[in-house]
């Protein structure tokens, strides 16, 4: 029987032998250099010795041999001779440094086009063409290994802050960056606090106290996230006798019962338009605008120092003033996107679709018609209304009745006693000439900045009907 | 109506019955005196052992019913024989039966083999009479099993792989008892059957697995029913196989199972147990190799570098708490396929006295499968008993019975719920059980990944699949010897076959498949299928001797009917997962159906056959089908009382020349020259294609009738011209012999879709409008190499080979899909060529691809050019878009050749039995090989795609990795056409005699025996042979079944 056995295992190994060969020359693969992985194939290279000794001194060459798909942007020798030893000696700016050219994923020039942002893996963005990357010039291109591709170039790419590092940096130095710093408050954020317990009686988790607690900045929330390295953004910095100057000259537009408040008031309304998202030279300064659709006049001659960062760049200003009338836009209501009504007479409320006979153009209107309340209104809610005077302007049409009527435009602080101003508007019969043109009401002045309610009032149990109003502001 | 068409048949049949025996009973009484030997001649002679020379003492030499002789101690005998011209017979105990032409001589002399020594005198199972294989006019083999005692676990139809030339089986799968698709001399029709008709111990035995599985890609053999052990001999007929009329197209292959031998009670018992191993794996990619080539299809998505580091499995960090769940190194392969065990006992007891004898078998199989919790039990027992009622009066009936129970899991391309097919494919990230994120495993199963695939434990562990058949088989045959030369013979059949599937696929751990109305989450089935068939042979035979002139002839009746039925349910989304039985599917989502067919048939035939002194042999049938299939208005057919016969005439001739007196001094031992040359049909052409009938369909909410198609009442039978010739041959006192055949089948009346008139409704109908023609050579070959008395080798060889070629077709080329493959069908070429796209590497770099300038035609008419690192397809019709008319042949499925080797050598006590089996030139589409470098999706892939192109420059085979393959890399194409071609050790046994004294036990013999040892091939797959469909547009078509394996068995058995 053991003869058996030692016949069997002769054959089972004969078999084996000669059945596993068929996949050898297909898996077979098809450049040696793909049996290597990122940090051997930066190893084989001489001229990337001095970077692979900043990988391994950093205790990158883990993330480099591990499974997963990475671009490396190596310097060759000669171009890391220049780093300052202070990077180098620092292991925290040294991890910092090294991570500045490896980004995940492979990025072959191939894919790169004219230009592509990259993430790093220090959370900088670097700019990848297919010969430049940021301002060095790519040597050697596009060799792949097992888990990713490996470039080579001729400069080393130093981690630049980014705006919101230069912001917070130069608090002290400017009054504009000191003012958006001081924007800052706590918020709570559930993601990083530690639970305690879930209440039994809520069902909510119970949060430990003094956990998840983070600063956040009025500033980036609202306007544009200066602290983000994925996008990019041009940041105006006025000097400070300038600022000053422009924001006390707003001051007026944003009076409050306290004056700090005015006083912040002005520094925001500047700060806020003075922020583009994506780069621009001086030379497309042109139609520069802000979030909030206010042109931007920036003259090139007034550039005292131009800063690139790592998420943009930054222009020091000498002088930047706003013209009042751009500043500030006009504001149109349109009669039917009311935000509220006196009360609900839906049954009576008429969106109406519209053709001016004159122009031959489609327009809106709302129209209140035997609503049988007297002094019904409609009103439109104006948010952050500057202290100044509006002209009125109003256009509406009497196209249902025969019978002539007046409506009433009251402006007013919301829940205030008395109204701010109103007037009174005679609708005109479709039928008189210019009918359809808008009329002129008088002006209003808005004594504090705030918001402010515009009411549309039927007199007495009349109709209510409005096609649009609006306020010129009056600087 | 068809009852009254049956009267009219049998009546005729009567009258065809008693026309000759009235006029035969004359020629009998003049005959009468002839069995006599009025004159004779003496003739003496030498028998001796072939091994040794040694003089065989007792050996009996008999000349027909007329003289016999017995040898002395020296060996010599003397007989008396009419002339020198004929031959005489030899037999002796333990040797082989030899029949030995005097050619003119009064001296002969002759060796003798053992008697399991495969030769052309031994006896071969023909329909009508058991005559030496050296008297045949056919092409037939026969099989002599020996026990097949080291065969564990094979069913009949994989038995006989290799063991006859011109029968091509390959291997379904490796699930145990799938069986093998059996083909006979090439193609012989697109749609009907192409598998021979089986007959066992006389009776029509229904092959077909009507109606398929509800456990995907599972096959159900009825052959399986049959244990090897119980078989005694097989006989393949290839060609004269018109007897049997329209169901003999495809040949025939007949199973005579094991009868009592001798009256003393005989026991054998063997017990057998083995391993079979889990085949080796598919070099997918591991843990590393995939988490990057993951990245590449995640950026070609359109994800940003964050995106891709935020998903949990590109998290490195270890207090993460998904951390555990997504690093891993899974081999899901190891996990799903496991080394499983076989067990087999078997007794068989054999008996009797004059008057009654009988053959008893019992035998229990365990044969579990490779893919986890899987696996077979088998329970069949066999009682065959012959009966002698009276001197004139004969009778024997032949009962089994088979029970089978196994466990199955899906396969094939339900790429959801096949077990195989998701352990390729599953991320190696993950893991089967759920873990904790501290890294502690639960025993729960996990559920669906990440990447919405599957759990393929889930499947091995927690689905279910279940199925049950029992086939039961009982025939009872009498017969009765009216005078010397004439016997009516009977026998009375009847089939009765149930399958039973229940299947579960549970919510958790498997993806939701899409029903019309709903989400599809866990899945239940249950299937019955049923089938019965009554068959009876009638006929009358003669047979009578005038001194050296043999006739002999059948006049007879066959009748089946069948009657098969299916019925299934399919459930949706029971409410838990612990609630597995299809009554607890949601009721508005519940599907039942079903199909039946109820089909009979008629066979008369008539059978003459004719020699002459032993030298010269014609045999001559005819028969006259009649079937419910046929149409009844068939042109040109002969008509019955309304009803259509196909006339299926056949002649057959042979001449034995090595027995003419010229060839006395010969090396040659035997040379005998065959051809045959006949009709024969197939009416596997539908129960009721030939009928109008009609389907309910719902319209809205609202039941009603529509027409199913047209009914072609000119629908017949396809019908087969067969020609063949041949040669067998042995020289050299018999150490070598060998046959060569040649034929030509001609195939007209083939069924074919042929395309309907718009206004008809219909796309298509189906007629006879199609013709093909194969055309083969084929060749067997046995040889003793070495013939010493302790040492014996001997060597077989077998090797066939056919083309087939479309002659008509009706509209044009015809294009078939099966599993992403397609076929094309043309008059003048192979029937199912695979039809695709032309590859030559890939494009290096964008250059290169805009300089060819090609590309595809999007949904939406927008061109989509390829680009660098994008297959280089073939523009066959130069418009630079590459779409459905750039396909081309890419390949053939069918072997240049294919065949066996044997060798058997014996010495003392032992022997080694190996077989050998190889197919050469088939081409395979390895669609397994197709998902796994599509290069796509989320789904594992070979380590080849390590050598993906990834930018300008690259030279490689293998294109990008894009999400979803926009272009059409992966599509069907040669680059996933192999070459097919294997030789494979089949079975390798080793047994061993134990030596005794006699005692109680006759013999002990030891067994180790393994299967699928060594297979050499180039094929990148599990295993280069399975078939997932009986049609012939699915063949060699690797659609991820549950691969074959290799296992090793040992085993004892013991005679009483």
């Amino acid at each position: 029987m053991r003869f058996n056995f030692k016949y069997l295992l002769l054959v089972l190994v004969a078999a084996s032998l000669c059945s596993c060969k068929k996949w050898e020359d297909h898996i077979a693969l098809s450049n040696p250099d793909l049996s290597q992985n990122l940090l051997q194939a930066i190893g084989s290279d001489a001229n990337l010795s001095s970077f692979k000794q900043l990988v391994n001194k950093a205790g990158l060459d883990s993330v480099l041999q591990s499974s997963k798909s990475f671009t490396v942007w190596a310097p060759t020798n000669s171009a890391l001779q220049s780093v300052d030893p202070a990077i180098v000696n620092d292991p925290v700016k040294l991890k910092k440094f090294v991570l500045n050219h490896i980004a995940t994923q492979s990025y072959f020039t191939r894919d790169a086009g004219a230009g592509q942002r990259v993430a790093m893996l220090n959370g900088k963005y670097n700019l990848f063409t297919s010969t430049t990357f940021e301002d060095a010039t790519i040597t050697a291109a596009d060799k792949y290994v097992s888990n990713g591709v490996l470039h080579v170039i001729n400069k080393s790419i130093a981690v630049l802050p980014n705006i919101w590092d230069f912001i917070t940096s130069t608090a002290g130095q400017y009054v504009q960056n000191g003012f958006i710093s001081s924007l800052n408050y706590t918020a709570f954020d559930p993601n990083t606090a530690i639970v305690d317990s879930i209440s039994k009686l809520t069902g909510q988790p119970v949060y430990r106290p003094g956990t998840g607690l983070m600063y956040k900045n009025e500033f980036n929330q609202r306007v544009y996230d200066l602290s983000r390295e994925d996008k990019q953004y041009t940041y105006f910095v006025i000097k400070d006798a300038a600022f000053n100057a422009e924001s006390d000259s707003l001051e007026k537009y944003y009076q409050m019962p306290s004056t700090v408040s005015t006083d912040s008031l002005g520094k925001w309304y500047v700060t806020r338009d003075l922020v583009v998202e994506g780069i621009y030279t001086p030379s497309s300064f042109g139609n520069l605008q802000s979030k909030y659709g206010i042109p931007i006049p920036v003259n090139a001659a007034d550039i005292v120092e131009t800063k690139k960062f790592s998420n943009g760049v930054v222009y020091i200003l000498n002088n930047l003033h706003f013209p009042a009338a751009s500043k500030f836009p006009t504001i149109r209501i349109e009669g039917e996107t009311p935000s509220g009504f006196l009360s609900d007479k839906r049954s009576n409320t008429n969106y109406r679709v519209r053709v001016n006979p004159v122009t031959g153009q489609i327009f809106n209107d709302l129209l209140v018609l035997g609503h049988g309340v007297s002094g019904y209104y409609s009103y439109y809610n104006i948010y952050n209304m500057s202290s100044m005077k509006y002209k009125v302007y109003v256009a509406g049409i009497n196209d249902f009745q025969t019978s002539t009527f007046s409506e009433n435009i009251v402006a007013t602080y919301p829940g205030a006693p008395t109204p701010i101003a109103s007037l009174t508007y005679a609708v005109p019969l479709s039928t008189t000439a210019g009918a359809y043109d808008e009329k002129y009401l008088g002006d209003i002045s808005v004594p504090t900045f705030g918001n402010v309610q515009i009411q549309l009032k039927a007199s007495g149990t009349n109709p209510i009907v409005l096609d649009y109003v609006r306020l010129v502001p009056v600087p | 109506m068809y009852i009254k068409s049956l009267k009219n048949l049998l009546l005729i049949a009567s009258v065809a019955f008693c026309t000759p025996m009235l006029q035969a009973q004359d020629v009998t009484k003049t005959n009468q005196q002839n069995n006599q030997l009025t004159q004779s001649v003496l003739v003496s002679g030498t028998i001796k052992e072939a091994a040794t020379g040694k003089p065989i003492r007792g050996a009996r030499i008999t000349y027909k019913e007329l003289s016999a002789a017995i040898t002395d101690s020296t060996g010599r005998f003397s007989i008396k024989v009419p002339t020198t011209t004929v031959s005489v017979l030899v037999e002796s105990e333990g040797y082989q039966t030899k029949e030995v032409p005097l050619k003119g001589q009064a001296e002969v002399s002759a060796s003798l083999y053992e008697d399991t020594y495969t030769s052309f005198y031994d006896v071969v199972t023909q329909p009508l009479n058991q005559p030496l294989k050296s008297h045949s006019p056919y092409a037939v083999t026969s099989v002599q099993t020996n026990g097949a005692w080291d065969r564990v676990g094979e069913t009949p139809s994989t038995y006989l792989q290799g063991k006859v030339a011109g029968l091509n089986v390959i291997r379904r799968s490796g699930t145990p008892n799938s069986g093998g698709t059996l083909s006979l001399r090439g193609i012989s029709s697109l749609y009907a059957s192409n598998q021979p008709l089986i007959i066992v111990d006389g009776m029509i035995f229904d092959n077909t697995d009507y109606g398929g599985s509800i456990i995907a890609n599972h096959y159900t053999d009825p052959l399986s029913t049959i244990d090897v052990r119980d078989i005694d001999n097989i006989s393949v007929l290839k060609d004269g196989s018109s007897i049997y009329g329209t169901k003999g197209a495809n040949g025939v292959i007949i199973i005579t199972t094991a009868r009592a031998r001798e009256l003393g009670t005989r026991i054998d018992f063997s017990a057998f147990t083995g391993i079979n191993l889990a085949p080796e794996r598919i070099p997918v990619l591991d843990a590393a190799g995939y988490r990057i080539y993951l990245s590449d299809v995640l950026k070609s998505q359109g994800l940003s570098s964050t995106e891709i580091a935020a998903l949990p499995f590109m998290n490195d960090d270890r207090t993460n708490s998904d951390y555990f769940s997504y690093h891993n190194n899974t081999d899901w392969q190891k996990l799903a396929m496991k080394q499983s065990l076989t067990r087999n006992v078997y007794l068989k007891v054999t008996g009797g006295d004059n008057i009654a004898k009988y053959g008893l078998s019992l035998g229990y199989l365990n044969a579990d499968g490779i893919t986890s919790e899987t696996g077979l039990n088998r329970y069949n027992m066999r009682f065959n008993g012959d009966l002698n009622l009276s001197k004139r009066m004969t009778a024997n009936t032949n009962l089994s019975f088979t029970f089978n129970e196994q466990n199955l899991r899906d396969q094939g391309t339900a790429v959801k719920t096949n077990p195989v097919y998701l352990s390729l494919v599953k991320s190696p990230l993950l893991r089967a059980h759920e873990v904790s994120d501290i890294g502690a495993e639960s025993p729960l199963l996990s559920d669906v990944d990440i990447f919405n695939i599957g759990n393929p434990i889930v499947l091995t562990n927690t689905a279910l699949g279940v199925n049950k058949n029992y086939r039961f088989l009982g025939s009872i045959g009498f017969n009765y010897q009216l005078s010397d030369a004439f016997a009516i013979a009977s026998t009375v059949g009847v089939t009765n076959d149930k399958v039973r599937e229940n299947f579960f696929i549970p919510r958790k751990g498997i993806t939701s498949d899409t029903l019309a109305t709903d989400i599809a989450y866990s899945r239940l089935g249950s299937h019955v299928k049923s089938l019965f068939s009554l068959f009876n042979d009638t006929r009358v035979g003669y047979s009578k001797r005038f001194n050296v002139h043999e006739v002999s002839a059948h006049l007879g009746m066959r009748y089946l009917y069948s009657r098969s039925e299916r019925d299934f349910g399919l459930g949706y989304n029971s409410a838990i997962d612990e609630l597995v039985s299809v009554g607890n599917g949601v009721n508005a989502l519940r599907r039942i159906g079903g199909s039946f067919g109820e089909t009979k048939w008629l066979n008369n035939y008539f059978n003459a056959d004719y020699s002459y002194s032993d030298k010269y042999f014609v045999s001559f049938n005819v028969a006259l089908d009649g079937s419910s299939r046929f149409g009844n208005n068939i042109p040109d057919a002969l008509t019955i009382s309304g009803n259509k016969y196909a006339v299926l005439p056949s002649v057959a001739a042979a001449w034995l020349v090595s027995s003419e007196n010229f060839m006395k001094g010969s090396f040659v031992e035997l040379l005998k020259l065959r051809a045959s040359y006949g009709l024969s049909g197939n009416d596997d052409i539908g129960n009721y294609s030939a009928r109008q009938t009609y389907l309910s369909q719902n319209l809205l909410g609202v039941e009603g009738l529509i027409r199913s198609g047209f009914g072609n009442d000119q629908l017949q039978w396809e019908k087969m011209t067969k020609a063949n010739v041949g040669a067998d041959v042995s020289i050299l006192k018999e150490r070598l012999s060998f046959t060569v055949d040649a034929y030509r089948n001609k195939v007209d009346n083939m069924v074919a879709y042929e395309k309907a008139p718009v206004a008809s409704g219909f796309s298509y109908a189906i007629s006879n409008s199609a013709a093909l023609s194969t055309k083969g050579v084929e060749a067997s070959l046995n040889g003793r190499i070495l013939n010493k008395t302790n040492l014996k080798w001997d060597v077989g060889f077998t090797i066939s080979k056919y083309k087939s070629e479309i002659d008509k077709l009706p509209n044009g080329s015809l294009i078939n899909s099966f599993a992403g493959a397609t076929y094309i069908t043309e008059v003048g070429a192979t029937p199912n060529l695979f039809y695709g796209y032309k590859t030559s590497g890939v494009y290096s770099t964008d250059a290169e691809a805009a300089q060819a300038g090609l590309s595809i035609r999007k949904a939406d008419g927008t061109l989509l050019p390829f680009t660098g690192g994008d297959v280089r397809f073939a523009d066959v019709n130069g418009d630079k878009i590459i779409d459905a008319n750039d396909r081309q042949v890419i390949g053939n499925p069918n072997p240049d050749y294919f065949g066996s080797a044997t060798t058997k050598i014996g010495y003392k006590n032992f022997s080694v039995d190996a077989l050998f089996t190889f197919s050469k030139g088939n081409d395979v589409y390895n669609w397994t090989r197709n998902q796994l470098e599509d290069m796509s999706g989320y789904e594992n892939q070979t380590e080849a795609v390590l050598s993906r192109w990834r930018t300008n420059g690259q030279v490689t085979a293998i294109p990008k990795a894009t999400w979803g393959d926009p272009v059409g890399n992966s599509r069907f194409s040669d680059r996933w056409i192999e070459d097919g071609s294997y030789m494979r050790l089949r079975t390798l046994s080793l047994s061993y005699n134990i030596p005794f004294s006699t005692g109680l036990l006759k013999y002990i013999t030891v067994y180790a025996s393994g299967n699928n040892l060594a297979t050499w091939t180039s094929y990148k797959g599990f295993d280069p042979e399975f078939n997932a469909t009986e049609s012939l547009f699915g063949r060699g078509v690797d659609v991820s079944l549950e691969p074959q394996f290799r296992s090793v068995l040992m085993g004892v058995r013991i005679g009483l």
